[in-house]
């Protein structure tokens, strides 16, 4: 059976029924944590964040007119809550050497990762995207893992469309890089 | 969205995002059921308006009738023939009075008079904005 979608139970919050907000925050903590952590990069820090985040969503709920979908909404919450903490504590956005494969090497490093283990990818996929500046990092798991358009993207971030999909596809660029660069230096073998 | 997207998804499929803590719901639901009820209540209550106006139509009816004269017998006399002719020149002189009494009030008392009553009628909106989205 299909469960209730974000507004039944946005519906049922407003309503008096508080309990109902739990399956939202089931529903959205993995992924309001996991952009908090990306981008504050200490787990005390993300808890935190997230915890005030949805908390914060819950005292706003009034003011949520569905012009966005409700994940889009918490994660401009949750984005905008982390910026604020990072220029509070005046933490300095990461910056990497770029070093970019064309078309070709990325599609072989793409059909070598296919072949390979799923675990062992999966951590390779960790260790690449932890090396990625904050943004860069939120960009990837926001178009690339859940899907989100440019557009909700540019909602969430508060970036024009056009800079969010330059900024995916360097991203993308560097992510590539950063397998390759495991890759040559050996840390993981075929299966 | 071009092959290097479509390529690189498939390969974010196998990516897997740090789960949050295990009582991370319980603790957000904690916090939320510790906060204050911030329920709106408006300076008037449901009815007070309703019963206002009520109150006050009723006593302008009083007035009118009460001031007016006895209406003249007719030939057939009529039920209504029992109640008084409404003078309507009551309304025109207490809206004279009415006048030359806030002239005799200083603007300022005027106008913050006029403030209370616009944010009463705000608030008595906005209470039920408030309800009609609880629905």
């Amino acid at each position: 059976m299909n469960q209730p979608d974000d507004n039944f139970y946005i519906a049922r919050v407003l309503g008096g029924d508080t309990a109902s907000y739990s399956y939202l925050v089931d529903r959205y903590q993995d992924l309001v944590f996991g952009l908090a952590l990306k981008m504050l990069r200490n787990q005390e820090d993300a808890q935190e964040m997230a915890q005030d985040s949805f908390v914060k969503a819950y005292r706003s709920l009034a003011t949520y007119r569905q012009e966005s979908k409700f994940s889009t909404w918490l994660y401009r919450i949750t984005y905008n809550g982390c910026i604020s903490l990072m220029r509070k504590r005046k933490l300095e956005v990461r910056s990497m050497d770029e070093q970019q494969l064309t078309d070709g090497d990325e599609a072989r490093l793409n059909e070598q990762l296919t072949g390979m283990d799923k675990a062992l990818v999966e951590k390779l996929l960790q260790e690449a995207l932890a090396k990625l500046p904050e943004l860069e990092q939120v960009l990837i798991t926001l178009y690339y893992y859940e899907d989100q358009k440019v557009e909700e993207i540019s909602h969430i971030t508060g970036l024009s469309d056009s800079n969010v999909k330059v900024k995916i596809h360097r991203a993308r660029k560097k992510m590539y890089a950063l397998l390759h660069q495991s890759y040559e230096e050996g840390i993981f073998s075929p299966v | 969205m071009n092959q290097q997207d479509e390529q690189f998804r498939k390969l974010m499929q196998n990516y897997r995002p740090q789960r949050a803590p295990v009582d991370f719901s319980k603790r957000v639901m904690d916090q939320i059921h510790a906060l204050p009820k911030l329920e709106y209540k408006p300076v008037f209550g449901k009815w007070f308006l309703t019963i206002f106006l009520s109150v006050f139509a009723g006593f302008v009816a009083v007035v009118l009738f009460m001031s007016g004269s006895a209406r003249p017998a007719t030939e057939a006399p009529g039920l209504l023939d029992k109640v008084p002719q409404v003078e309507l020149e009551v309304f025109n002189e207490a809206h004279k009075e009415v006048l030359g009494w806030l002239a005799q009030l200083p603007s300022v008392l005027i106008f913050a008079l006029m403030v209370v009553a616009v944010l009463l009628v705000f608030d008595h909106l906005l209470n039920r904005r408030m309800h009609q989205r609880k629905l």
